[in-house]
């Protein structure tokens, strides 16, 4: 029996012109995992929403086709309730509760569960998602991991047939992902259909049954895994390592040097403990380390955000940071202020600043959104906004926080390229935080591994090919 | 210390803890209420060390603590200079013992703004601060007393009890959970702004409230888009868990305690004024 029906489904958003989703067709069985995979844009987390029935709901828009699940026409998200389990990309906002037991609970208790079955319920999934010691926690303490393991128990708590997730791995360190892995196998072992949009394929590949692939809202490909290697190829999707070394010897002239660095944070003593590190003139240094291992604080402090308790830095320049979530660097109505505006605070008249600024917008290709509002752009757009934002204001360290949040390969490498563009320009020296195995594996003049606080290791890679 | 730690529920299993979320509830408003009515020094600096030592009594974290220390004596200090500085009834009245000119009258402009004044630091304007400050400690300790060891399903309950309508409730207990978030982001827009240039001074943030404001109410929008979608996938009806595993304990000595607190104070009260 198919568990999931799509026929003929398009989908155009009410604000554009152009089909989101052009005559997509497949079907599902029972305890079989779908990968929807595409590059940015390609309609994946649209495709998610009707799937789930929020799109029916909430999306303004034009459907074609039909969506059946367990033969069940979803026309609006009632018709899903019980049925399917949404783990959001942005997990961390789908929490409503205090306490991880109150939101494993909530879905059970307003089904009119009494409190001992609830209980019981929890127990089950907190067992089946290794978590009952998180159980009395409170929500915003846990770390991205532990979040993302509860907003999954709080959509698996009433046994849902089938279980979305939205870009599931995006936050993730590797044993994070390893864990959420086991957990996505141990739930398919347990009868749940699971449907994953990702970008990280490599990492997600092992654990699907089928492939979805779409390519600017066509399907492309849907079939058995291993039939859709040459069309993720073909893509240049993130099927393999990622692959760039465009290294290059950086000057002698040392822009940071930092000695025995200690950083307290939220009332913990030593979330960076004694680090001692030094960044080069026109030098890519990388940050690896699991999340939470003092790497954003340690960024934080060097541009000024956080003070140290102890130790010496000599920083010889200026400073910008993109972070994690470029939402959070975007704070003006257009995208054209976002560039003019910090190039204009540089000291630049407003004709220079103006030449600057479209110079930049033209070279991460988003002049034709100028006047947009840049909290409209897709995510991979807002991420190259973010550093050219970040580079008017012509600094000489930049750093960028897990820049491979949300992008695709070829997203990535489109990012890379710019950094080694300014970098041989102007002699920028970049620092990226990153917990990215595969990116650590491929960028970095100097990689310092972090865990815990402390370096563990430094990684000085390249230098033969100086 | 972030915010969101700051004022957030800590698991415990202090009597405080143990105690009825509604008696808890009724004690943080007397003790408002008590605040509001007493003027008296005394009676004041006494309020102030019983709740201290309620509050010490359940052991909040060090972290929390330090915290707590920190914006007391910020509320101190900030309102006796704010206070002395600026007594009413010297510049109304021309009452008060003056302890130093800052600015004496015999300035020309001074004296002019002033009203022939000067800008001087008032000995009444001193001891007012300081019991203004008092009070605003007072009502502080008492109401993070009630957030520190009450569980949000407990408050919401506690609102019913009031007469409070469930929505209402959950409206209330949304905005106390996600406002610390809020208060995050502002600061986020403010780092974004000084990343880009902007001079952000007291004075001229007024210039950006408009850009912070934007960016935050986006961003809560987009939340609460997130959160109501998630909550009606999962067949939300108003109805907030308020789960408890492990030992039930015994709240009746957590009630009495509470109870005898309370009239502890009234008698304080009564017996100082008559």
């Amino acid at each position: 029996m198919n568990v999931v029906e799509v026929r003929d489904l398009s989908f155009r958003y009410s604000n554009s012109k152009d089909y989101t989703l052009k005559n997509i067709s497949f079907s599902l069985k029972r305890d079989e995992a779908l990968l929807i995979a595409g590059p940015t844009g390609s309609g994946k987390s649209t495709l998610g929403y009707i799937l789930s029935g929020i799109a029916q709901s909430y999306l303004d828009g034009e459907l074609e086709g039909s969506v059946k699940v367990f033969g069940r026409t979803i026309k609006k998200l009632e018709d899903t309730r019980g049925l399917i389990g949404y783990v959001f990309q942005s997990f961390e906002n789908q929490l409503l509760s205090f306490t991880v037991i109150d939101e494993l609970a909530l879905a059970a208790i307003n089904s009119g569960l009494s409190e001992r079955e609830v209980i019981d319920n929890i127990y089950k999934i907190s067992d089946l998602l290794n978590m009952r010691n998180l159980l009395k926690r409170y929500v915003f303490n846990l770390s991205s991991g532990e979040m993302q393991k509860v907003a999954i128990g709080s959509m698996i708590v009433l046994k849902p047939k089938i279980l979305i997730l939205d870009e599931p791995l995006s936050q993730l360190d590797n044993t994070s992902v390893k864990n959420l892995l086991t957990i996505l196998n141990q739930l398919k072992d347990s009868g749940i259909t699971i449907i994953i949009i990702e970008h990280r394929i490599r990492k997600i590949l092992p654990i699907v049954d089928k492939v979805l692939i779409l390519e600017a809202g066509e399907e492309i490909f849907f079939g058995d895994k291993r039939d859709a290697i040459n069309t993720f190829e073909r893509l240049r999707l993130r099927i393999d390592k990622i692959s760039w070394h465009k290294h290059k010897k950086p000057s002698d002239k040392t822009i940071i040097k930092c000695e025995d660095i200690w950083i307290s944070r939220s009332g913990i003593f030593g979330v960076v403990k004694g680090v001692s590190f030094e960044v080069k003139e026109g030098e890519i240094v990388l940050f690896y380390g699991p999340n939470g291992a003092g790497k954003t604080s340690l960024s934080l402090f060097l541009t000024g955000i956080i003070d140290k308790v102890k130790g010496h830095a000599q920083i010889n320049g200026k400073i910008s940071i993109v972070f994690q979530n470029p939402d959070y660097n975007i704070v003006y109505d257009t995208v054209f202020d976002e560039v003019y505006k910090p190039a204009l605070n540089s000291g630049l008249t407003r004709e220079e600043a103006k030449i600057f600024a479209n110079l930049l917008l033209e070279k991460f290709n988003l002049s034709k959104y100028r006047s947009k509002h840049p909290k409209l752009l897709s995510k991979g757009e807002k991420m190259r906004l973010a550093i050219a934002s970040a580079l008017a204001s012509k600094p000489n360290i930049l750093i960028l926080d897990e820049p491979t949040f949300g992008q695709d390969y070829q997203g990535i490498l489109g990012i890379l390229e710019m950094l080694a563009f300014f970098r041989d320009k102007w002699g920028l020296s970049i620092i990226i935080n990153t917990n990215d195995e595969e990116l650590m594996e491929a960028v970095g003049d100097r990689v310092y591994v972090i865990d815990k606080g402390e370096i563990i290791k430094v990684i000085k890679r390249g230098r033969d090919e100086f | 210390m972030s915010f969101r730690e700051f004022l957030q529920y800590y698991e415990s299993n202090s009597w405080l803890h143990r105690a009825n979320p509604f008696l808890k509830f009724i004690f943080t408003i007397f003790i408002i209420f008590i605040v509001f009515i007493v003027w008296d020094l005394h009676k004041l600096i006494y309020l102030t060390l019983i709740i201290t030592l309620t509050l010490a009594s359940i052991r909040p974290p060090k972290v929390k603590v330090n915290a707590y220390m920190k914006i007391t004596l910020f509320i101190i200090i900030s309102t006796i200079i704010s206070q002395s500085l600026f007594y009413y009834e010297y510049y109304v009245y021309g009452k008060g013992t003056i302890i130093l000119y800052l600015l004496p009258p015999t300035i020309p402009i001074v004296r002019e703004i002033t009203f022939g004044k000067g800008v001087a630091l008032v000995y009444e304007g001193f001891k007012y601060g300081f019991l203004v400050s008092l009070k605003i400690i007072s009502m502080m300790l008492a109401s993070l007393l009630l957030i520190l060891t009450t569980r949000p399903g407990d408050l919401i309950k506690a609102f019913n009890k009031l007469g409070v309508p469930n929505k209402v409730a959950i409206a209330a207990i949304t905005t106390i959970r996600f406002l610390p978030i809020t208060i995050e982001e502002i600061y986020s827009a403010i780092t974004a702004l000084r990343l880009k240039g902007e001079k952000i001074g007291l004075r001229k943030i007024f210039f950006h409230i408009k850009t912070i404001l934007k960016n935050v109410i986006l961003n809560s929008a987009k939340r609460a888009y997130i959160l109501g979608i998630s909550l009606e996938l999962r067949g939300f009806k108003g109805i907030v868990p308020n789960i408890e595993i492990g030992e039930k304990n015994e709240k009746v000595l957590s009630d009495i305690l509470l109870i005898f607190i309370m009239l502890f104070i009234i008698t304080l009260i009564f017996i100082s004024t008559f």
